[in-house]
Order: C-alpha cells, then sequence, then structure tokens
C-alpha cells in the first residue's frame, strides 16, 4: 500500500456535494492528506491503493450500499476509524450501525468544522493506535516462535549432548583402564627386576592413541553441535577431488578402482565438512573391502526435491540390515578394533555434519554384499 | 573357583582386546584354568551358544558351564543376549555373569531383570574372580536341587 510522503495521517473523504466536499476539505485540509471522492466504486479502489487512517462518509451518498460499503472497509482496512456524515433524523439508523460495529462514530449534519475536526482528530488517533497495537501483537507472536523454536533447539542439543557425556564418560575410561592396568605390570616387572614386556608399553601407547583419538572426535562432534556453520556453493567435483588427493596413499597401497560418475552437481554446503564426509566414506569403503583391490564407484545425482544424492558403494563385507541403526551412534563399532582400527565415530560425525547441511545421510547394504552409503543434502541455489 | 568341576569351557564375551587380556590376566591370577573360548560380540555368542555357523560342531565348541558377558556389545548386547539365552530352556539356569563399568547401576538393574544376579566390575581382577566362585557353586548346587 502506498503511504503518503508527509508523515499526516490519510484522510478518504466520501461526500455527495461538491459544496459539502470543499466544506470538508476546508475543514480537514490543514491538518490531514485528505483524499476526496462522490463514487463509491472509486472509493473502493482508493481503499486498495492507500493506508487510511480515517475514512469518512456521508450517509446521503452510502445510502443504498450502506452496511455494504461500510463492510468493505472494515475488511480492507481494519485499522481505518469510519465515521459516518448523517442528518439528525437518521439517529435511530446510526445508533444500530455503532452498536453493530459498523461505524466507529456518527457526526450529525450539519456539523460544526471544528466539532469535524476534532472527531477525525481523535479518530485518527485511535486508529494510529490500533495499528501499533496490532504490529506490536504480530512482532510478540513472531518473538515467541522465535523463542520457542530456540527452545526446541536447545532441549534438542541438551539431550543430544547428556547423551554424548555418557558414552563419553564411558568410553573414555576404556583407555584408562587399559594404561593403568598395562603400567601395572611393567612397574610389576621393575620391581621383580624380570623382563619389562615391550607389549605392554606399546599397549600403553596405543590406549594413549585411542584417547587423543576419542577426545578429538568428541571436540570435533561439539563444535559441530553448537558451532556456525557457513553454507555457500560448493562444487561437488572440487571436493571429492580433495577428499581423493588426501586417501591418495591408502588409494595406492591397497589398488583401489575408484569409478566416476559423468558429471557433478553443485550443492549448497560447506566444503570443508563436505570433503570430511566424503573421505571418510571412501575410507570406510576401502577399509571394509577385504578381498582383493577395493572398487569403488561414486554416483551424483539431481533429485526432483530439488537435492543431490551422492553415494559411495563398494564390494565389500557389507552390513547386515539389522544392525544399520547402530552404526552411526557415536563410539559404536559392529567390527572388532583388532581387524578394523578406528575410534566408531566417523560416521556418527559424517551424520551430524549432514544434519547441518538440513540433509540426510543413510547405507543400504546386505551382509556379504558390499555397502551403499549416500548422502542428500539441497543443491546450489541456480 | 579354582576351577569349576568337571572343569566347563569359559565363554567370554568382550569386544575390547585390551579388557580381554585383563581379563586373562585376572584368571591366571585366580588359578583358574578352565578352557576359554572368547567372542568379540552378543551375535558371535548367540551362534556359539546355539551350535550355528562357525561354531556347529560341538565337540570343538562344547556349550560353556560359565559366560562372561560384556553389557555394551557391538551387534547385540549383553542384556539381549542374557535375554535369548534365559528364554531357551537348555539356557535357562546356566550361570552368566555380566561384566560392567563402575557407573552402570541401570545395567544391573536391568541385568537382575534379564536373569542374572552375578556381577563383575571392569578391570576384572583376580579377586573378583575367586569372589565369584564361590557364588557360582552355590547357584549350581541349588539349581542341580531345584532340576532334581
Amino acid at each position: 500500500m502506498l503511504g503518503l510522503p508527509n508523515h499526516l495521517s490519510c484522510v478518504l473523504v466520501v461526500h455527495a456535494t461538491s459544496d459539502e466536499g470543499y466544506a470538508l476539505n476546508k475543514a480537514l485540509d490543514s491538518d490531514f492528506d485528505v483524499i476526496m471522492t462522490t463514487s463509491i466504486t472509486d472509493a473502493e479502489e482508493l481503499l486498495t491503493g492507500y493506508d487510511f487512517d480515517v475514512i469518512l462518509s456521508d450517509y446521503d451518498l452510502i445510502e443504498d450500499a450502506g452496511k455494504q460499503f461500510l463492510q468493505v472497509c472494515q475488511d480492507k482496512q481494519p485499522a481505518a476509524s469510519r465515521l459516518l456524515l448523517s442528518s439528525a433524523h437518521n439517529q435511530d439508523q446510526m445508533l444500530q450501525y455503532i452498536h453493530g460495529r459498523h461505524i466507529d462514530a456518527w457526526l450529525p449534519k450539519p456539523v460544526d468544522p471544528k466539532i469535524l475536526l476534532s472527531a477525525v482528530h481523535s479518530a485518527s488517533r485511535a486508529s494510529r493506535l490500533i495499528r501499533e497495537r496490532s504490529s506490536l501483537i504480530g512482532e510478540l507472536a513472531e518473538a515467541n516462535a522465535r523463542i520457542y523454536s530456540e527452545r526446541q533447539r536447545l532441549i534438542e542439543i541438551n539431550t543430544e549432548l547428556r547423551t554424548l557425556l555418557a558414552i563419553a564418560t564411558h568410553d573414555l575410561r576404556e583407555p584408562l583402564r587399559s594404561t593403568r592396568f598395562f603400567l601395572d605390570r611393567c612397574l610389576e616387572a621393575l620391581d621383580q627386576k624380570t623382563e619389562m614386556p615391550k607389549e605392554y608399553l606399546e599397549r600403553v601407547k596405543s590406549a594413549h592413541e585411542r584417547m587423543d583419538g576419542l577426545l578429538h572426535n568428541l571436540r570435533e562432534w561439539l563444535h559441530l553441535q553448537t558451532g556456525e556453520i557457513d553454507l555457500r556453493t560448493v562444487e561437488l567435483q572440487t571436493v571429492v577431488a580433495e577428499a581423493v588427493d588426501s586417501l591418495s596413499r591408502l588409494i595406492s597401497e591397497r589398488h583401489v578402482v575408484l569409478q566416476y560418475p559423468s558429471t557433478w552437481r553443485a550443492v549448497q554446503g560447506n566444503a570443508p565438512l563436505l570433503r570430511s564426509v566424503v573421505e571418510n566414506l571412501l575410507a570406510n569403503a576401502i577399509r571394509f573391502s577385504v578381498d582383493g583391490p577395493p572398487q569403488i564407484e561414486l554416483h551424483c545425482e539431481q533429485t526432483e526435491r530439488g537435492t543431490v544424492r551422492v553415494a559411495v558403494t563398494d564390494h565389500g563385507i557389507g552390513i547386515d540390515p539389522e544392525y544399520h541403526s547402530q552404526i552411526f551412534g557415536m563410539f559404536k563399532r559392529l567390527e572388532s578394533r583388532k581387524t578394523f582400527p578406528g575410534t566408531g565415530a566417523g560416521l556418527a560425525i559424517c551424520q551430524k555434519i549432514i544434519q547441518r547441511h538440513h540433509g540426510s545421510l543413510g547405507v543400504d547394504s546386505t551382509r556379504g554384499n558390499g555397502a551403499t552409503f549416500w548422502f542428500e543434502i539441497p543443491a546450489a541455489p541456480s | 573357583m579354582t576351577s569349576l568341576n568337571p572343569p566347563a569351557t569359559i565363554l567370554v564375551v568382550e569386544d575390547n582386546p585390551d579388557d580381554f587380556t585383563i581379563f586373562e590376566f585376572a584368571l591366571r591370577g585366580a588359578q583358574i584354568q578352565n578352557p576359554v573360548v572368547h567372542v568379540e560380540d552378543g551375535a558371535a555368542a548367540l551362534d556359539y551358544m546355539f551350535a550355528r555357523g562357525k561354531y556347529s560342531d560341538r565337540a570343538t565348541y562344547p556349550i560353556p558351564g560359565i559366560l562372561f558377558l560384556d553389557i555394551n556389545l557391538p551387534k547385540v548386547n549383553g542384556i539381549k543376549v542374557l535375554e535369548t539365552l534365559r528364554g531357551t530352556r537348555e539356557f535357562s539356569s546356566i550361570p552368566v555373569v555380566m561384566v560392567t563399568v563402575s557407573d552402570s547401576s541401570q545395567d544391573v538393574l536391568r541385568s537382575y531383570e534379564s536373569g542374572s544376579s552375578l556381577f563383575v566390575q571392569k578391570p576384572v581382577v583376580p579377586e573378583n574372580l575367586i569372589a565369584l566362585s564361590g557364588a557360582i557353586t552355590v547357584l549350581q548346587a541349588a539349581s542341580t536341587v531345584q532340576e532334581g
């Protein structure tokens, strides 16, 4: 809607005769922006074009359209005050209009210009207050919605943090237990002046490395949970090339055969985090391919949902569907640490990263038939 | 213990290699010489108990006289393994010792509900196993009386 350039209140005057119009304009012009019309049709059009504080109509003109016109005023400009000019003999009708809330006030004709001015000032103030109130109510509702959604987010974070804390205290104790046990054995050997088994010290070192890995993963997860993540247009081709590059040693040692899609897409994402996801999925695909050189296929497709789906398919040991839900848990592992080293945090971190991209991550696999790990995140805006 | 009579196989279900080493050390310290079989997850434990897959030969993989069952296991957790065993007539009274960590009162409660009253806390030390052997002997005697 148009607002008039100076900040005077705006009054729509729907009058019957040109004499009346002249008189009304003269009375109001100094204090208000006045728009005059003698046509109800024009008046209704003006209602969609301007924001009025006051609508002043002459009953003699609107008589036939009556309530209908007043209803249009109310529907289109709910904050505007509605004043009606009418002869004294219409008093009963006017009182009915006031009771029915079709109008806010009635001014009997002939109206004294000073009384008119003061009535329009008062109606204009009322209109401004209504507008202010409705805007405050809107702001309040928005603020409430923001607080509610933030509260939900904090509840979720809190629940996740509690779970993580329970997991962390359980899992961090394991390397401590090992360290203590093997150091005790070393001390015993020193006391008894027997040979200290080198393997025990190696296991202390390995427990330390595990502890370090667990703490590193925890910090990474906490950062993902609470930190700001910058999302922008990212070319997946670059992300994948970087991930492959950082795994180049493993890829060449294991003689990995990688198959790429013909085209890559751009996504709305954070390049270093997505690289970490791709790197993780590729490393898993290589580690869990146990027979001969790993054959790994990368797929990339744009979906009808406005997302991009990336999949990493291996022909490795696969995962029984019964255990699919377990593999995304923090520090959860299905296979022995002896055979497949790692902290068991990789997929939990990948899932958190994809969640922060407003996407989803999953697996399709059965035992013995390889696995396809996929993620789907919003495509870059075109 | 120091030995169950007759010397029955001990099945240890433990996914953490270091915890298994600690457990073996405790067995030696308690001078328990029963044969020990080690499996690394709950699914393998059930395969062993029900003679499935690579454990199908009972002569090589005999029914154990006692199980030490870690609670937090990959694939099928210890509580689920315990429930499955208790739901099978053949294993309804086999001694199952739940291996817990110190802050796991919830685990202890769930183990009781699922049918085990024997616990040992990590890290397992010889004294724990010696203390348990008395309880196991009493339980076995009681179960023999009930079954007789």
